[in-house]
């Protein structure tokens, strides 16, 4: 096979008409979508966790209490908030379905 | 029309539904590399979706004074070395064992004007075999022939996207092509 021969094979090869099917490019642009808003999600709640860590910790050194009971208060209140993170955790798929955002592209099978 | 660097500064500045845009521009090209690369429809979907994905997390650190189609196709090697390389390169040998016919058919599709039936028919055989000659080389070597061939990119371009000095790119599409070469006279494609 001669060098002409060969870089035109090359180039045959490589010059097929291949092209992404609409349903993909619906697909990709609603997972963007759907990217975009789980970011916004993802900041909202890291904030709103922040602030409540904040406002849980205030209210701790506010209470007329002695250091013991604080420190009980602490434990408390840090067990219920833990176990809350694990429940969401746990049913994270059903909080997933709930936010799940309807008439994206990928209702649109 | 906008340019790509002016859709990405107004994407920057909160005009996220600009990324369509974008999508639609360079949806064939991107696809066709993914397609490339990945050697099969199904990863070729999965990587072009990741891509795209990749894109918006990571556009903040584009650099306007760059090429963003060189920066996309960047991005899909990235992607296709992070996720492809080991696992999926494995698999692919596989599926491309039981998707000949598959194969056969899209080389039938490129355009033989002038060729008698006969002459296709070789002809398939002989880019059939070149195709698998490629697949069957390594990453270093087929990624510069795949940039070089499929979208006529300069030696410049390429090293941008593999980020590598041009020179670089240059002995290895030789060395590639030296290889294909050798490959195909074991065929019997002297």
């Amino acid at each position: 096979m001669n060098e002409d021969k060969f870089e035109q094979l090359l180039k045959e090869i490589y010059s097929q008409d291949i092209t992404p099917s609409k349903r993909l490019v619906q697909k990709t642009k609603g997972r963007l979508s759907e990217n975009r808003y789980t970011q916004y999600l993802i900041a909202l709640v890291i904030s709103l966790n922040l602030a409540a860590f904040l406002a849980f910790i205030g209210f701790i050194i506010a209470v007329p209490y002695g250091l013991i009971y604080k420190a009980m208060l602490y434990m408390a209140i840090s067990s219920a908030y833990n176990l809350l993170a694990l429940a969401a955790y746990l049913n994270s798929d059903r909080i997933y379905e709930f936010f799940q955002i309807k008439g994206g592209y990928y209702e649109q099978k | 029309m906008l340019e790509d660097n002016q859709i990405i500064q107004l994407y920057k500045a909160g005009k996220t539904d600009l990324l369509e845009i974008l999508i639609d521009r360079h949806k064939n090209s991107l696809y066709k590399f993914c397609y490339y690369l990945a050697s099969n429809k199904h990863d070729a979907d999965d990587l072009f979706q990741d891509t795209w994905v990749r894109v918006m997390q990571n556009v903040g650190s584009f650099d306007e004074k760059k090429v963003f189609c060189n920066w996309l196709f960047s991005i899909a090697l990235n992607s296709y070395r992070d996720r492809y390389r080991k696992a999926k390169r494995w698999l692919n040998k596989f599926m491309d064992f039981f998707s000949n016919d598959e194969k056969e058919a899209e080389l039938s599709n490129v355009q033989n004007s002038g060729l008698s039936p006969d002459e296709q028919a070789v002809d398939n055989e002989l880019k059939k075999n070149l195709t698998d000659s490629i697949n069957s080389l390594e990453d270093t070597f087929r990624i510069p022939i795949i940039l070089f061939y499929f979208k006529e990119l300069r030696y410049e371009d390429i090293a941008e996207i593999l980020d590598i000095p041009s020179g670089t790119v240059k002995s290895r599409l030789n060395a590639g092509k030296a290889k294909l070469r050798k490959l195909m006279e074991v065929k019997n494609y002297e």
